[in-house]
Formats: structure tokens, C-alpha cells, sequence
């Protein structure tokens, strides 16, 4: 079996996703000798386009980034979203919601024609997503579990089920009980309940699951003192591309 | 020999997340010099606006995943500062802690993975791992430790979760203090080595001397608090540092340019270096000494040098950071302070792996952000390293282009800008004229 | 069954031998309201004096919410090589409805099918019960479970100035020997005990009609308008189940290691409030909504078992109505379903 050959590629972002891969301390070796890793803008020097697999750290919020990201559709077979500001746009889209024009003209004064800067979107809005590895950073063991499964050719198992799932398996006692909101209840697990496990609530960096009880969460969440903006902005903190509450009020 | 030299990046061509540098060279004299940044802006400054004061440590942390622990505290700071609230030793302690063990990762990740594979002449830490095992496991090994201490007292290692403005979420116990006491015992073989391989590796002779700043305290190796200082003799508390510190936009790069007292300064761990010597652990100051460290030192290419004993400096404080809480007993009760939001303004100023690092927010009534200002580190050194440039390119213009080349992009990975642009970039072309 | 007292004083150090002879589990103050069931090293770790716990101490141990079954190695030929944790350990402090709630767990992973993983571990568990204080969620009385008949070695309950002990196995019998001094209990600890459990009963304010269950629910089964209105809120999240102690279904993963050698079956805690539980091959969903899932909980719990041992799989802990941000109430439920057939 030939190793599949890997890109590993930045967009706009932190940086954080690519860390979390060299952060494999134990598993790295192993895994550079599963793959070829062709490409990888942090780590290595060289680079090349020839690769089957790639994966995407960071949202599109440039027209340079949109030429980029539909280039590495034309090459990669399979292309693995790594990452909120890759998989929903994650933060950068307060951007959208400031206003791009307003955002640019904040911090860039009058020279803010210099900055090439559009609408922040997941990269799934210019080419086709087979995998996400969702999360803020996202889990570094489900990004090996995806390659893993790609190269014995099975689908990754990516949770379809809220936090709270793994909150009770860690035997956590729920935030809630401190006083704490948290969107865990609405929130795809795979994160290991890593927030609520450090008593903190969950900001929903993995996005939702497939059929969240929106309305449910709401009450919830107004039970616990919160104003209808205080609601929205929760949500909007790592999911403000998706539109989760406008989505729902049409419904 | 090179007479007339065009070295560049063009912007079509460019490479995700490469800085470019662009040097003309005419006659031997350099006519025009750029080295840009064309990273993707994020616009944090108008994300901030309008979120709760305890959501902006959580959004800035996203700025940068290899400094998340600086942008978190930089931004606890500033609103704590802000709302007049004061965390408990114990707090601030565990601060100290966690902060100690970011330099580490992100200093060993920058001596190791990106620096190292230029001294042992191989493309990546990948055919680095090949040729160099054994320099490869220390640095995974140290890496490790590092990161393991971040996720026991920040919850993961990158975008930590328990450290919040008015303390932590959760506490390590008492066990996991222990266990860490003896990870960072078992670090000190690895260090040993580490001085052994870099005192062979060759360092380039090049000396400029500029302005270098810092945060300096009296109680301590300035990472976490202190006054903003320079080697220029100037020392100011943080929360003026517009009277020194000015920023502005420059056409070929949308990372803003930074000026003090000259027309470019220096920060960051050879900056810490320079102003902050007498505060190293004995144990630091002998690694320094066997490396050919000094203090002053005006060799940017030594900024890996001071990395590495700074290093040695965390590993050696953690340990007496990590008795001191134990001696006090860790409680529960001081882990949080109550916070009442109010509205003011407060700057949080930290020393990032990569230098100097300033937030700045003001808030109103309601505890939501109107007003905010980042200033990071890469920025402050753009200036610099362009004046570097100047001052090392005509010293080594009678050398062939690949040894320009080389030089260069060494000097640029030397100041570790940031892990995007600093890693391997430059995909430098020469075209003669 | 043998009866014994043991005084006050006996107790601590009783205790005390137990932690230093044996892997000892019991309850923990974890944060503000809950406790929890840890390894114990030292007796001022130990507090009794517990509420609420989050997980049942008993399933926590002896089917944990990850498990490794097996692990394997590819090469020419694949080697399989089973994985069955088993060291003796005290579970001290277990009150009567989670003993019965282990029951039941005890019944169903030896019947169709004889679960190794688990009755290794059962059969190395000693078990020490004592009660403890009911939430305002528990009708443990409602279901028969507030009193533990068997499932333990030892229980102690607390009199004034004394221990109450049951005996129930001869292990049992043979720690109390070997690591305290007791007495027969005479007709005055009868007495006290009688009397204390009169008192203890009291302290349970929930009361639910289960009685009538039975029938009425296959009335209220069709009655869409019904379920929708009770799982309106529901998140599917599995809250419910995963701290219930009797709760049993599990879900097997199978990883293999980057090396592509070495690998690993891991059962890990399902639950049929997710949506994918009822997914099968060829992509049907049997099902499909949170209504369908909550209905078929409550058929499992208080019917199919009811059929199937003569005895529910509800212990009425009230695990369930205080994990549930939903504010489902099984309790609540089940009246509502007697008052809804009787209107």
C-alpha cells in the first residue's frame, strides 16, 4: 500500500489547528511515517502539489483566499475542514457582523484601501467539504482518527450527539448546577467535554449538532437571567456565519 | 559575486502564510529593502466591540494558537486593570506558572522544529528527525512536558480554558503539582544535551546595535508583569505606553509598524535578554555563559541563543513556583475574586514568546467592550528587521546569492516573528539584473 | 442473613484497616452539591454524609463509561488478546437504591448473554452499603427500592450511638472478623432500627403511581399530542440515561493505531435518546424523533423489564429529573399518565 500523500494548509486563522498536529507529540512520528506529508506550511520547507488528501486550517476573507482554496479543490481527492474558522468560520466571523467596510475602517483609518478583505466564509462555501474536524482547536486525536480511518478506507466516526454526552461519561457535575450557562446541550461532542470538564460552559466552538433544540436552549438560557442579545451573542461567538437563531425564527 | 541583485517574492506567486522580502540591489547599494507580511487581517479590534468583559480573553486567545497564554493573560489583565479587580496571589502564582511553560513550548518548537533544521542544513524538522534523531525526541520530549503543564493547569494546551479574568475555573491538585514538579525534574537531562548540540552549531558574526525593550520588574525574569523598559534608559508603567509606543500602517504590509525612541526597536526574548540578565536563575546565566551568550548582546542571531536559556530559566522557576504554592496549600476559596463590571479603561501588557505584548481595552457601564487596541510583537520587530537587513546585506554582498539568500532568511527566522511567516518561507527569488 | 452492632468508636477504625488493607472506593465531597465516589486513601477524604451523586457508584465500577474489551495485533496472522481488568475492592458507603440498581445490572449482564468483563469485576467488589440522604427527585420507596435486601456483603446503618449490621454473605461475615469488634444484635437493636427505618422512609417526599403504569401507558402509547407536549424540550443529550443506574447499553468502537498493527475494541456508554441509536445499516432510522425515544424509554424501564426479570428498570434514584436540563420528570410522567387515562 503506497502512503497517501498529505497537504496540510492555512488559511485565515490563528495557526492554532496546525499546533494542535505538532502538539501529536507521541503519535507524530507515526504519523509521518503513515503519510507523506507534502506540504505543511508550518513545519516544512518543501512543498508540493501533488497530494490526495488535504487539510484546511482557517476561513476564506480574502479574493486571494478564495483563488487558493478552489486551486487545492482542483487537486485534492479529499479535503478535510480542520478547525472552526474552517469548518463554520469560527470568530472571524464577528468580522461579518461589525461590518466588513466598518471593521476595515476601524483599524486601518484611511488607509483602508490598502486591505484586500471580504465576507469571512468556511471554506465549504467554495469547494466541496468531506471531512470536518470541528473545534477551537479542534481535538488533535479526531484529526488522527480521520486520517486514520482514510488510510484503512472507513468513515471517521464524528459524533452527532450533544457535550453533555461526555460530561456524564467524565462523571462531571453539569455547569448549570454552579450557575453557569453553557451550550453544551445543543453543541457537537468530540471535544471530550474539554470546557465544562475545566468548569467553564461550553461556547459551542464545534458548532451544532445535526437537529439542536434551539427553542429548548433558549428558554434555558433565559431562565438563567440572559437577555435575548446576551443569547445571540453566545451563540454567535464561533457560529455567526451559520446564522443559528435568524435560521430557526423563519421556521 | 553580485553587483545588481533582485531578490523577491511576487505576490501572485506568494505562499500561504510566507512573509516576502523584497531587496533591490544596484551597484552594490540597496535601493529599496521591504519586508512584508500579507497575512489575512482579522480585525479583532472590531470583533471586541460589544462583547461581555469575559468573552474578550477567550476571543483574543484565537489571535494566535503558539501565544494563546500571552493573549489570554494580556487580556485578563487589561480588564482586571479596567474594573479594579485583583486576583489573589494564588492566582497570580498559577499565572506565572502556566506562563512559563507557553515560553518553553513555543521557544523549544522555534529553537527546534524551525530553527534547527537550518543549522543541521536539512529542510524540516521531518528529514531533521532522519538525520538528527536524537536532537528530535529532545525537542519532542521538552515540548511535551511543556505542553502537558498547560493542559494540567489550563485545561488543553492551546486556547487554555480554567484561566479567566479573577483567577481560574479550576484548579490543578495538589497531585498534579507534584507530578509536574517531577516532569520538570526530568527535564533537566534533555537541557544538558540540548547545550551540548547548540554550542556546536555556528552562529553568523553580525552585530547592530538598536533600542531593546521589554517588561522589567524588581522581583523577577519580567515574563508576566512589570514596567515597560529600554535599553535606551527610558522605563515606563505600562498603562502609558502610548507615550512611548506608536503604531502606524504601512502600504506594503497589514501588520502595523511599530516606533519608540528610534526609528525601530527589538523585542523579545533577546530584548528580555538585555534588560533583564541579573534576574536569570544561576543556573541560566552559566548555560548563557557556555553558549557565548552576554548581556548586552546586539547579535540578532543570538535571539535563539537567549530562547534556549530562557528555557532553562522556566524549568528552574516552575520548581520554585510550584513549592512556593505548595507551601501556601492550594484553597479552593482564592480561586476566583468576585467581579463587579464597571466601566474604564485598562491596558494588560505581558511578555509573549515573540516580545512585548499590549491590549488594550476601555469598557462601559454594562462590562462591554467599546474601545480596544492590540499591539503584538511580530509588529514591533517589522521595522527592525529591516533595518537588520540593511545593515547585514551590504556586510555579505561580496558573497554568492544563495549565501545572501540564506542569511537573510536566517536572520528573519531568528526574530521567530510568528510561526506562519517565520518557518521556512521566503521562497526567495534572485533574478540579476 | 446475621445481624451484629458495632460501636461508634469501632466504626472509624474499622474503616480505617478497610483503607489500608484494600483498593478502597468511596464517597467524596467533589464541589458544592455533589459527591462522588473516588479511590480513598486517607479517612478524612471520606464523607458519608453525601447527597447527591452525579454518576452511580456502582455502574461507574463495574461497567465503566470506557472500557478497553480487547486489544489485537495485525501481522501475518491477527492476534487477539482479551482485556479483563479485575482487583479486589472495597465500594463503601453504596446506599440501598444503587445497590439496587447494581441488581439489576448484576441480572441482565448474566442473562442471554454472560458479560465477563463485568462479573469478573462484580465478583471482586465487596460491597459495604449505608444509607444516605434522599434528594427531593427520589421515589425510590414508590419502586421498592429504598431498602436493599441482598447485593451487598455488609450494611451498616447508623443508630445513635451505634451501627446496625446486616450480613450477607460470608465474606462479609469475615471482614467484620477479622477487622472489628461487634455483637449479636439484641431485640433492643431491633428495636432502634425498626424505628430508624420508620423515620427514614419518612424523609422521601416524592410519591409516584406505578402501580397503575402498567396498563394505562399502552392507553397513552398512541397519543402523539401527549408525547410531543412531555419531550418538547428534549435536547436528546442522553443525560438521563448515562447517569441512571440500571441503564445498560453500550456501543463498541474499534481503533487501530497509526502504526496500522496495533489496535484496540472499546465499548463506551450509549444511550436511545441520541438520535443514531436507532440507525441502522442502509441508513433507516427506526427512531427518528425525540417523542418515539423518550416513550420507548419509559416502555424499557417500566415495562420490557417488568415482562422480562419481575422487576423495573428504575430504581427511583431521580438521577434522571435532576440531570435534565429539559426538565423531564419521570415521576411527574407517570402520574400524569394515570391522570391523563382517569380524566
Amino acid at each position: 500500500m503506497s502512503k497517501p500523500k498529505v497537504g496540510i494548509f492555512g488559511f485565515t486563522g490563528c495557526g492554532g489547528c496546525q499546533l494542535e498536529i505538532l502538539n501529536l507529540e507521541d503519535q507524530l512520528l507515526d504519523l509521518v511515517s503513515a503519510v507523506e506529508i507534502v506540504h505543511f506550511t508550518e513545519a516544512i520547507t518543501e512543498h508540493s502539489d501533488n497530494y490526495e488528501i488535504a487539510l484546511i486550517e482557517g476561513s476564506v476573507t480574502t479574493e486571494h483566499d478564495i483563488e487558493r482554496v478552489k486551486k487545492i479543490g482542483d487537486i485534492a481527492k479529499i479535503i478535510v475542514a480542520v478547525g472552526s474558522c474552517a469548518v463554520n468560520g469560527g470568530l472571524n466571523c464577528l468580522k461579518n457582523l461589525y461590518g466588513v467596510e466598518r471593521a476595515k475602517e476601524l483599524v486601518y483609518g484611511d488607509k483602508k484601501d490598502w486591505i484586500d478583505s471580504i465576507e469571512v466564509k468556511p471554506i465549504d462555501e467554495y469547494v466541496r467539504v468531506d471531512y470536518y474536524a470541528r473545534g477551537c482547536p479542534p481535538n488533535r486525536l479526531e484529526i488522527v482518527d480521520i486520517i486514520r480511518s482514510l488510510i484503512i478506507g472507513r468513515k471517521p466516526e464524528i459524533p452527532n450527539y450533544p457535550v453533555c454526552v461526555e460530561c456524564k461519561r467524565n462523571g462531571n457535575t453539569c455547569v448549570y448546577d454552579f450557575g453557569i450557562t453553557c451550550l453544551g446541550p445543543v453543541t457537537r461532542a468530540g471535544c471530550n467535554s474539554r470546557c465544562p470538564s475545566s468548569g467553564t460552559g461550553c461556547e459551542s466552538c464545534r458548532g451544532l449538532i445535526d437537529d439542536p433544540n434551539i427553542n429548548a436552549q433558549k428558554d434555558l438560557l433565559a431562565e438563567y437571567g440572559l437577555t435575548v442579545e446576551d443569547i445571540i451573542s453566545q451563540f454567535n461567538l464561533y457560529n455567526a456565519c451559520k446564522k443559528v437563531i435568524a435560521k430557526e425564527n423563519k421556521k | 559575486m553580485v553587483n545588481n541583485l533582485n531578490i523577491e517574492v511576487s505576490p501572485v506567486s506568494r505562499v500561504e502564510g510566507h512573509g516576502d522580502l523584497v531587496i533591490n540591489i544596484k551597484d552594490k547599494k540597496i535601493e529599496k529593502l521591504i519586508f512584508r507580511i500579507p497575512e489575512s487581517p482579522r480585525f479583532f479590534e472590531a470583533m471586541l466591540v460589544g462583547r461581555k468583559y469575559d468573552e474578550p480573553s477567550h476571543i483574543t486567545s484565537r489571535i494566535c494558537g503558539i501565544c494563546s497564554v500571552a493573549h489570554t493573560f494580556a487580556s485578563i489583565k487589561a480588564t482586571e486593570r479596567a474594573m479594579g479587580i485583583k486576583p489573589t496571589e494564588q492566582t497570580i502564582n498559577l499565572r506565572r506558572l502556566i506562563y512559563h511553560h507557553e515560553n518553553i513550548q513555543s521557544n523549544v518548537l522555534h529553537v527546534y522544529f524551525l530553527a534547527a533544521p537550518d543549522f543541521f542544513g536539512t529542510g524540516s524538522v521531518i528529514s531533521l528527525a532522519e538525520t538528527h534523531p536524537e536532537v528530535v525526541d529532545i525537542a519532542l520530549r521538552t515540548k511535551k512536558m511543556a505542553n502537558d503543564m498547560v493542559r494540567i493547569i489550563g485545561g488543553r494546551a492551546v486556547h487554555p480554558i480554567r484561566t479567566v479574568v479573577g483567577g481560574f475555573t479550576k484548579l490543578p491538585t495538589e497531585q498534579e503539582m507534584l507530578e509536574m514538579r517531577k516532569m520538570l525534574e526530568g527535564a533537566y537531562p534533555d537541557l544538558e544535551k540540548s547545550l551540548e548540540i547548540l554550542k556546536t552549531i555556528n552562529i553568523p558574526d553580525f552585530e547592530r546595535e538598536t533600542e531593546y525593550i521589554s517588561l522589567s520588574n524588581s522581583y523577577e525574569y519580567a515574563l508576566y508583569d512589570g514596567n515597560i523598559k529600554s535599553t535606551d534608559g527610558w522605563e515606563i508603567d505600562c498603562q502609558d505606553y502610548l507615550d512611548k509606543i506608536s503604531e502606524e500602517v504601512v502600504q506594503h504590509s497589514t501588520a502595523k509598524h511599530c516606533r519608540a525612541n528610534r526609528d525601530s526597536y527589538m523585542v523579545g526574548a533577546l530584548a528580555r535578554f538585555n534588560n533583564n540578565y541579573d534576574k536569570l536563575t544561576d543556573n541560566a546565566k552559566k548555560y548563557a555563559e557556555e553558549l557565548g551568550l552576554k548581556a548586552p548582546c546586539y547579535n540578532a542571531f543570538m535571539n535563539n541563543i537567549a530562547q534556549f536559556v530562557e528555557v532553562v530559566h522556566s524549568v528552574d522557576d516552575s520548581i520554585r513556583l510550584i513549592d512556593k504554592i505548595l507551601e501556601d496549600g492550594l484553597d479552593e476559596e482564592k480561586a476566583m475574586v468576585d467581579i463587579k463590571p464597571r466601566a474604564g479603561r485598562g491596558v494588560g501588557v505581558v511578555e509573549a514568546p515573540r516580545g512585548l505584548l499590549i491590549h488594550d481595552y476601555t469598557y462601559n457601564k454594562d462590562g462591554r467592550v467599546e474601545k480596544a487596541n492590540l499591539i503584538i510583537p511580530t509588529n514591533m520587530n517589522f521595522a527592525n528587521i529591516e533595518n537588520d537587513m540593511k545593515a547585514l546585506v551590504p556586510e555579505i554582498i561580496d558573497k554568492s546569492e544563495d549565501e545572501i539568500r540564506f542569511a537573510c532568511e536566517m536572520l528573519i527566522r531568528a526574530y521567530d516573528p510568528c510561526i506562519s511567516c517565520s518557518t521556512h518561507m521566503l521562497d526567495v527569488k534572485l533574478i540579476n539584473k | 442473613m446475621l445481624y451484629k452492632v458495632m460501636g461508634r468508636d469501632v466504626f472509624k477504625d474499622f474503616v480505617k484497616s478497610l483503607i489500608s488493607d484494600y483498593e478502597f472506593i468511596g464517597p467524596k465531597k467533589k464541589d458544592k452539591a455533589v459527591h462522588d465516589f473516588v479511590p480513598i486513601k486517607d479517612i478524612s477524604e471520606l464523607d458519608i454524609n453525601y447527597k447527591r451523586t452525579t454518576i452511580p457508584p456502582a455502574k461507574k465500577i463495574l461497567f465503566p463509561p470506557d472500557e478497553k474489551l480487547v486489544t489485537y495485533e495485525v501481522n501475518e496472522k491477527i492476534k487477539v488478546r482479551p482485556l479483563i481488568e479485575s482487583s479486589e475492592k472495597v465500594l463503601f458507603g453504596i446506599n440501598a437504591w444503587d445497590i439496587n440498581g447494581m441488581n439489576f445490572l448484576d441480572r441482565f449482564f448474566v442473562t442471554d448473554f454472560i458479560d465477563e468483563n463485568y462479573l469478573e469485576r462484580r465478583k471482586k467488589l465487596i460491597v459495604i452499603g449505608m444509607d444516605s440522604e434522599p434528594t427531593e427527585t427520589n421515589f425510590s420507596p414508590s419502586m421498592d427500592s429504598e431498602y436493599a435486601k441482598d447485593g451487598f456483603d455488609l450494611y451498616l446503618t447508623e443508630l445513635k450511638d451505634r451501627y446496625f449490621i446486616r450480613i450477607n454473605t460470608a465474606r462479609g461475615d469475615e471482614i467484620l472478623k477479622k477487622y472489628a469488634v461487634t455483637e449479636d444484635a439484641l431485640v433492643k437493636d431491633f428495636k432502634d432500627y425498626n424505628n430508624y427505618m420508620d423515620n427514614y422512609r419518612k424523609k422521601f417526599k416524592l410519591n409516584v403511581n406505578i402501580k397503575d403504569f402498567y396498563d394505562n401507558f399502552e392507553l397513552i402509547y398512541d397519543d402523539d399530542e401527549f408525547w410531543k407536549r412531555v419531550a418538547k424540550n428534549c435536547y436528546s443529550c442522553g443525560s438521563c440515561n448515562l447517569a441512571c443506574p440500571t441503564c445498560f447499553c453500550f456501543n463498541v468502537k474499534d481503533d487501530i493505531e497509526l502504526n496500522l498493527k496495533d489496535g484496540n475494541k472499546t465499548r463506551e456508554w450509549d444511550s436511545c435518546m441520541l438520535p443514531e441509536y436507532g440507525l441502522v445499516a442502509g441508513g433507516l432510522n427506526f427512531r427518528p424523533d425525540k417523542e418515539n425515544r423518550l416513550k420507548q424509554r419509559y416502555r424499557c424501564k417500566l415495562k420490557t423489564f417488568f415482562d422480562k426479570f419481575g422487576r423495573y428498570a428504575c430504581v427511583g434514584c431521580g438521577r434522571c429529573i435532576e440531570v435534565c436540563l429539559a426538565k423531564i420528570n419521570i415521576a411527574d410522567d407517570i402520574n400524569s399518565i394515570k391522570k391523563e387515562v382517569s380524566v
